[in-house]
């Protein structure tokens, strides 16, 4: 399979992820899916050949998922 | 039509735009040899990156050799977020020392089998994988910042299952901050190092450690290593000390 299809596939995912985040209710949810955003970018990063930039998306993929969750959870708003 | 359909729309929009530049084949093509990014400074670091550095991994060599300079700002600007979250997230709170339980994470804090067992199983690998990446920087991927986060992923774990604290030791918000200010100082004393040798600010091959090596361009990799050391300082302490500051504040609707 040509890597431009696998890339197409990644960049469709990205954009839907996007919309996805953008028009659900809940907060949670939305921050684990942001979580996903974040593993399609590094694979996206891995395809076009930045293996730096892809590991550092993958660590601070965790990193900002763990501060939304807490930010989450310190205020009383779950869901809109 | 409130502000998330708006907004929406625009994403979508944008999207479509992106796919046109794409499609329409208005952008060079990834590692395309004859495009304006690739044909003045690329080749030079190709050809000359491991032969000026002893550097294998280009990236490496480009970020912390090439463009030492440009990191040291980035560090600094790491530090700078990190004051700027103690100072604005923490302006309402009464400092009061010695009245604060240093393991108190304020109610959020996660438990369970599953997560005290993928705590015991993962941190061993994560700190040995962060000093991996720290020590072989300039080999193989990564570097001081990826190390850093790996080692601030291990305390914030560490940090968030109660079961299992007070292993690692722990930092309050105003020691963090410190501590990325040591990160930022090795940085800048390596830097300030080959100016006691007759070099430049920075200039690695300029290194008062002649003894220890037998060409003057076996220095670069010992340069590299010691401001990878001051960035993974820095970038720890940093994301520590923003996880410190969100965990204190807890009352984010005012």
């Amino acid at each position: 399979m040509p890597v431009i299809f696998l890339e197409a596939l990644f960049l469709i995912l990205l954009i839907a992820i996007a919309v996805t985040i953008i028009f659900h209710k809940d907060l949670l949810a939305v921050t684990i899916i942001y979580c996903a955003f974040s593993f399609g970018a590094m694979m996206l990063y891995i395809i076009v050949g930045a293996a730096d930039v892809a590991f550092t998306e993958a660590v601070i993929g965790v990193v900002s998922t763990v501060y939304f969750i807490i930010a989450i959870k310190s205020i009383s708003r779950r869901c809109k | 039509m409130d502000k998330v359909k708006i907004t929406g729309v625009i994403v979508i929009i944008a999207g479509v735009i992106l796919a046109g530049f794409i499609l329409g084949d208005f952008l060079p093509t990834v590692g395309d040899a004859t495009s304006s990014a690739n044909s003045y400074l690329s080749p030079y670091y190709i050809e000359h990156a491991l032969h000026d550095t002893e550097a294998p991994n280009l990236v490496t060599a480009v970020l912390a050799d090439y463009r030492g300079f440009d990191t040291l700002f980035e560090t600094c600007v790491m530090f700078l977020a990190g004051v700027t979250a103690l100072m604005v997230l923490l302006s309402k709170r009464k400092i009061v020392k010695g009245q604060r339980n240093p393991s108190d994470t304020n109610g959020i804090s996660f438990s369970g089998t599953v997560l005290d067992t993928a705590f015991r199983v993962l941190i061993p690998v994560i700190l040995i994988y962060a000093f991996y990446v720290l020590a072989h920087g300039e080999i193989s991927l990564g570097g001081g910042f990826q190390a850093g986060a790996l080692l601030a992923i291990a305390y914030m774990i560490d940090r968030l299952i109660p079961s299992f604290q007070n292993r690692l030791g722990f930092f309050t918000e105003e020691t963090a901050a410190m501590t990325a200010g040591v990160g930022v100082f090795i940085y800048i004393f390596t830097g300030i190092l080959p100016m006691f040798n007759g070099g430049n600010f920075l200039e690695y091959g300029k290194l008062p450690f002649e003894f220890a090596v037998e060409a003057a361009v076996m220095l670069h990799p010992v340069g590299i290593f010691l401001i990878e050391l001051g960035v993974t300082v820095c970038v720890m302490a940093t994301i520590i000390n923003i996880l410190e500051v969100v965990l204190e504040r807890t009352k984010f609707d005012d």
